[in-house]
């Protein structure tokens, strides 16, 4: 029992952690239209960038966030104007090939540029927390974890509390809603793409932070980063920022039981077995719209 | 009259036989001059590109910068053309793939015709490259490759320098057993090659000497959440956790090991490099590993090895396989100058029958081509790695328990 207590506490973490970077790729594709396949790359620089200052200038990785969120902010900012801008304005099959080739090919671009300029090897930083001891030994908690899981859980308050009660935030829910309806109402859309770009970007590289804290970083972890937070918002419904919240956890949870219960090889099977039997049962994912 | 003529033809027949014999030399002498190429050419792949990168992908100018020593010194000498030859390289990046690196190995012989062929990274990637050796018969002398599924085919043409993957734990092993304090041990494994191969040598060897084998965990080398593992691990509570895997996947693992409260009496490291070393911090005091060689053995080329290193700007602790590369280099610098020829069967012949002096000890190849070079095992103390087995090359004692 104490060992399923376990698991359960490790897999919500470990969702937490998997939700952060999910939510900022559902904001872009909820806003844009565009899956961001250059998601992971972002969450990488932004590990990255917290290496660096703490191998370097000993700064704390929290402390980092301090950094790292205008600076991404802006580099999303920066992303949407240079690339995206003319990809959104495309549309239907056009706007899919357009927005996957310049995704994966920025995607590729950040991967190289990272290798050569800061070497390919592993790269972590020491951070030690003591664990929380439960139940006279028999559950340990990561100090670590929880500490990254409470900041995701204050972060996706505030990004709660900025989506319903500032007129950005209504106006982000109603471009994701309707884009033209948006436009139709005298919303800028072109102005909200350009924030949820830079707000996206800005949890990538937060979430990269958490990364790094936890698991180690080298330059091709964001590809296959990015394939996993995509199921976790096909999961979660594309489009809903609860869903990939939800979507997390469960990947979480799946993982470290099917871990457990069965063997490691078998995490992702299950993990993407569980994915195709939502979308047969829920084609919109638990928490998305049906298309009219 | 007769003797006037005799002697006549004795001058012409002398003159004749000086001529012919002036002009045969001169033959063979310009033959020889045609035959002997410019330089000594060697192919290889190297993961410059992709997931091996972190392990060797400064290893090219690793190869250059042994290239540029050797050649600084007139080259190496090659008795069938009484001279030196220098040595160049031709190194095309695998991207870390065995079908990108097997297609490079063809080029190699095929178009670029190379006298000899370096291997490329790893058992996984060799295994395809090796192929290539035996096909168009053109030794290859292999580097990081110690999977025993590659020598089960018998190749004829290829030769490594490190013993078997399987008996990589032998000297930390046999280390334990002797001091008599470790009774029970949980492997943990990533699926690839070399780590299934050093979990399998390493628990089978480990029961033969006594040890209660209580875990045998094998993770996919992208797992990144150990939760699942190290709650059976704890359930099993072993005295030592010897995890062998790259760092991509020992980093994580160590650090929810420590997270979520395992502690072993010790723990080992396969990869025992500086990113993991730094990663850990402090905790990684006591930790465990093995290395195919460490400052302070007392063996050959290793003022070459720390120079070579400097000029190619790699450092060891970070990039460890560097040293079983340069065993390699020291192989095929003997091997041609053992052979006196570039000729692919004369070489192949001084490569599996020579003994070859290296870094880490001296070289005899079996029939398959396996070489015998053997882990040493070592220990973090004061934030360095120590020597601390065999006992007669030992430079510090074993500290056990090492975990805090």
């Amino acid at each position: 029992m104490t060992a399923l207590l376990q698991l359960f506490i490790s897999g919500v973490l470990l969702g937490g952690i998997y939700a952060l970077a999910a939510f900022g790729l559902a904001l872009i594709f909820g806003v844009c239209n565009i899956l961001n396949l250059a998601h992971g790359e972002f969450l990488m620089l932004g590990a990255l960038v917290c290496f660096l200052l703490g191998d370097s200038l000993g700064v704390d990785p929290f402390a980092a966030l301090l950094v790292l969120m205008p600076l991404f902010f802006g580099l999303g900012v920066l992303f949407e104007r240079g690339l995206l801008r003319s990809v959104v304005e495309k549309t239907g099959h056009e706007q899919l090939t357009a927005s996957v080739l310049v995704t994966l090919g920025l995607s590729l671009c950040i991967e190289d540029v990272a290798r050569v300029l800061w070497g390919g090897e592993e790269k972590g930083l020491y951070y030690s927390l003591p664990p929380i001891i439960l139940g006279q030994g028999s559950i340990v908690i990561s100090s670590v974890r929880l500490l990254a899981l409470g900041c995701i859980v204050g972060i996706t308050l505030l990004v709660h509390q900025c989506l319903t009660r500032t007129y950005f935030g209504k106006a982000l829910r109603a471009v994701t809603q309707n884009r033209r309806g948006a436009l139709l109402v005298g919303i800028n859309t072109a102005h909200v793409s350009l924030l949820a770009c830079g707000l996206g970007t800005m949890l990538a590289a937060m979430a990269g932070v958490f990364y790094l804290l936890l698991y180690s970083i080298n330059p091709s972890i964001g590809l296959p980063l990015t394939l996993r937070y995509l199921c976790i918002i096909v999961l979660g419904g594309l489009g809903s920022l609860f869903g990939s919240l939800v979507g997390g956890v469960i990947l979480g949870l799946t993982e470290v039981f099917t871990g457990y219960l069965l063997n490691p090889h078998w995490q992702e099977t299950v993990a993407f077995l569980m994915l195709v039997v939502v979308l047969l049962v829920r084609p919109q994912g638990l928490f998305g719209r049906a298309q009219p | 009259m007769v003797g006037t003529c005799t002697a006549h033809w004795t001058l012409v027949t002398r003159g004749m036989a000086f001529i012919v014999g002036f002009l045969l030399l001169l033959g063979v002498g310009m033959g020889s001059a045609a035959e002997a190429p410019s330089e000594i050419l060697i192919g290889a792949t190297l993961p410059l590109s992709g997931r091996f990168t972190p392990m060797a992908g400064t290893f090219d100018r690793l190869c250059q910068s042994w290239a540029k020593l050797v050649n600084s010194r007139g080259g190496l000498y090659v008795k069938a053309y009484d001279k030196k030859l220098p040595v160049k390289f031709i190194i095309y990046d695998d991207k870390s793939e065995p079908a990108e690196s097997a297609k490079f190995y063809e080029r190699l012989v095929t178009v670029d015709k190379v006298h000899l062929l370096l291997g490329p990274f790893s058992s996984h990637i060799t295994k395809a490259a090796v192929t290539v050796a035996d096909k168009y018969k053109i030794p290859m002398v292999m580097a990081e490759a110690n999977d025993a599924t590659i020598f089960e085919q018998r190749y004829k043409y290829s030769v490594n320098q490190v013993d078997l993957a399987d008996t990589e734990s032998y000297g930390y092993l046999d280390l334990l057993h002797t001091e008599g304090q470790v009774k029970s041990i949980g492997f943990i494994a990533e699926d690839t090659l070399h780590s299934t191969g050093a979990l399998r040598g390493g628990a089978k060897k480990a029961r033969e000497l006594g040890l209660k084998v209580v875990a045998e965990e094998i993770a996919p080398p992208d797992t990144k959440d150990f939760t699942a593992i190290l709650l059976k691990l704890k359930q099993a509570d072993p005295d030592v956790v010897y995890v062998e895997a790259f760092p991509g996947f020992e980093i994580p693992f160590m650090k929810q090991a420590y997270e979520l409260g395992l502690k072993p009496r010790e723990f080992f490291n396969g990869h025992i490099v500086d990113a993991v070393l730094k990663t850990l911090g402090p905790r990684a005091e006591g930790l465990t590993g093995v290395v195919y060689w460490a400052p302070g053995l007392p063996y050959s080329g290793a003022d070459e090895f720390a120079a070579v290193l400097k000029d190619a700007g790699v450092d060891w602790a970070r990039q460890m396989e560097s040293s079983i590369h340069f065993q390699s280099f020291q192989v095929i610098q003997q091997a041609i100058e053992q052979a006196g020829s570039l000729d692919p069967e004369v070489l192949n012949k001084a490569l599996h029958e020579a003994t070859f002096r290296t870094l880490s000890g001296d070289i005899v190849h079996s029939e398959a081509g396996l070489g015998n070079t053997r882990s040493y095992p070592v220990q973090v103390q004061g934030g360095a790695l120590k020597l601390i087995g065999p006992k007669e090359l030992a430079v510090a004692p074993h500290m056990y328990p090492s975990v805090k």
